[in-house]
């Protein structure tokens, strides 16, 4: 194929598979929105379900574009610091050996393996926390992208919690390095398999939260604040430093019903006692992810009109 | 003309902006709600309103006006980036757009990561883009530069990726900003050879400009847009004399 350009006065040869002969379907763009095919706008706009079709498709057909985007956003994450990667692993470690000795050594909280115990609650913590204020402020950050080019918007908030999975899987790679100095805090067996379910439910909770957050603190910046303090709320009432089955049996049931706490503790059984998570205090964690993700496409999909406006 | 042969529609198009004179606020306007009291606007503003055209394959509008009176609304409503306050856009097929210079470039990325993403994100698959990166970095002149960040790139060298990927990713619509400004004489020149390229080819571009020569000799159609609405339509080299015209008084 030819490189070159011949001189603007030649006729150049299209690019394959140039302007098509006959040009598609409408798309029409009108107060109420979007409308997919038709001669003429008939006002109705295209429904939720053909909505979330439409975008389902999109985000299959850009995979390898999404992927790229996450993985620059995380490289960008750390490209100006000296130590590069090496903070993503620092941080979890010093937490750790922070909180060990002020829990295990100080107030002597009994707990076999403690540092393994509250890693890997942190590790999902820290990716909870990370991806949710990164895609609530993803919307903003993009705001060139929002305003000025046709960029798929529903794809921002999705690869802000895409990238921090990047740093989730380096941190696992932490929490299972510490099998060389705490053999016996580990039980490997086939049910690890379990694990990968359990982040992909915390995933699915961000993408819905980030949905929400991102364009509502487009028109409202408060919202970034609201995100902030509940997530600081959120430490304390999660199994991070405890277990809920350390709680009377009525704090117990109400502590169960964060998302986190049965994902953090089906995340401790399966790599440390080889056990299976338990499915009933998987419960909240799924009605979690299904309910905020319906919500944040559904909030997404009315905000989504006037946020070039908004950015 | 047969409808066939469209591949934009533009009616009764209007776009109004709320100048809100304070930041909204969520806790206020819930609790605005909630008080029964209805959010009024203090004022608003129409930024474009009442414009219709229609454009076939292979025809390009000019949009003639001074700063503020509307071109770039239009033309984000046309590339579907913001959406009308009443009237429609119709368009059809792969729609290409360079509204703002470097927009949709990640400074982290080299140039050539960034063509990766921003051809792919007008509907090329990766292995597509492959295949026409080489003419895409030779168009824009960038062979020496392309494997380095885009932080580190000249206005003029932002302006020629983006023209370029814009124009090699076989689109159905163009929509240009006043980009073409920022490259040097010699780039404005394949510029033109390329745009005329396109229209040979059938596709319909939309264009905003301060310069009314520009859009004389790369138009079909022309419209001079006055505080959001069309003062003048029709052929090209007329609404521009007259526009010249009426900028040298």
């Amino acid at each position: 194929m030819d490189q070159g350009f011949p001189p603007p006065s030649a006729p150049r040869p299209l690019p394959e598979g140039g302007p098509s002969p006959a040009s598609g379907p409408w798309t029409h763009r009108t107060s109420a929105g979007v409308q997919f095919g038709g001669e003429r706008p008939t006002g109705n706009r295209a429904g939720l379900l053909q909505s979330f079709r439409a975008a389902l498709g999109l985000t299959w057909k850009l995979r390898q574009m999404l992927w790229l985007l996450s993985v620059k956003d995380f490289k960008s994450r750390y490209r100006a610091q000296a130590l590069g990667m090496f903070w993503s692993f620092a941080y979890p470690l010093v937490m750790m050996v922070t909180v060990t000795l002020a829990f295990e050594y100080i107030l002597k909280i009994p707990i076999p393996h403690f540092p393994v115990f509250y890693l890997i609650a942190a590790v999902f913590w820290q990716f909870f926390t990370n991806a949710t204020l990164a895609t609530t402020g993803s919307m903003m950050e993009n705001a060139a992208l929002v305003k000025r080019t046709t960029f798929p918007r529903f794809l921002i908030p999705i690869s802000a919690v895409l990238s921090h999975l990047i740093n989730l899987a380096m941190e696992f790679v932490l929490v299972f390095g510490f099998y060389l100095a705490f053999p016996g805090a580990y039980t490997f067996s086939v049910k690890l398999i379990a694990l990968p379910a359990l982040v992909l439910l915390v995933v699915f909770i961000c993408i819905g939260v980030g949905l929400m957050t991102s364009c509502l603190n487009v028109r409202y910046r408060d919202v970034f604040y609201i995100v902030t303090s509940v997530i600081t709320m959120g430490f304390w009432v999660s199994p991070i430093l405890y277990s809920t089955s350390m709680a009377p049996p009525w704090l117990a049931a109400i502590l169960r019903l964060n998302p986190l706490a049965g994902v953090m503790e089906g995340a401790r059984d399966v790599i440390m006692l080889g056990q299976w998570p338990n499915p009933a205090y998987l419960v909240p964690g799924l009605v979690a992810a299904v309910v905020l993700f319906l919500m944040g496409c559904f909030i997404f999909n009315r905000q989504n009109l006037k946020l070039a406006d908004y950015a | 003309m047969s409808a066939n042969n469209l591949n934009i529609r533009v009616e009764k198009l209007g776009k109004r902006f709320d100048r809100v004179h304070e930041k909204p606020m969520l806790l206020r306007e819930t609790a605005g709600i909630f008080a029964g009291r209805s959010q009024k606007s203090v004022d608003d503003l129409w930024a474009v309103r009442n414009v219709s055209f229609e454009l076939a394959k292979g025809e390009t509008l000019g949009v003639l006006g001074r700063n503020g009176s509307g071109k770039s609304t239009l033309l984000t409503l046309v590339a579907g980036t913001s959406f009308p306050s009443e009237g429609s856009v119709s368009t059809r097929g792969r729609i290409s757009t360079l509204l703002q210079l470097g927009a949709g470039f990640h400074v982290d990325m080299t140039g050539e990561e960034n063509i990766m993403v921003n051809a792919g994100l007008l509907g090329l698959s990766a292995d597509e883009v492959k295949r026409r990166t080489p003419q895409i970095v030779e168009f824009a002149e960038l062979q020496d530069a392309i494997d380095t960040q885009i932080r580190y790139y000249s206005s003029g060298m932002l302006a020629r990726l983006g023209f370029s990927i814009a124009i090699n990713v076989s689109p159905d619509i163009v929509v240009v900003d006043e980009v073409l400004a920022v490259g040097d004489l010699g780039f404005q020149k394949k510029c033109m050879g390329a745009v005329k390229d396109l229209q040979k080819g059938g596709a319909t571009i939309v264009l905003a400009s301060q310069a009314p020569v520009l859009v004389a000799s790369l138009s079909t159609k022309a419209i001079w847009l006055e505080k959001g609405e069309i003062k003048m339509a029709g052929d090209p080299s007329e609404v521009a004399a007259e526009y010249n015209a009426e900028m040298a008084k």
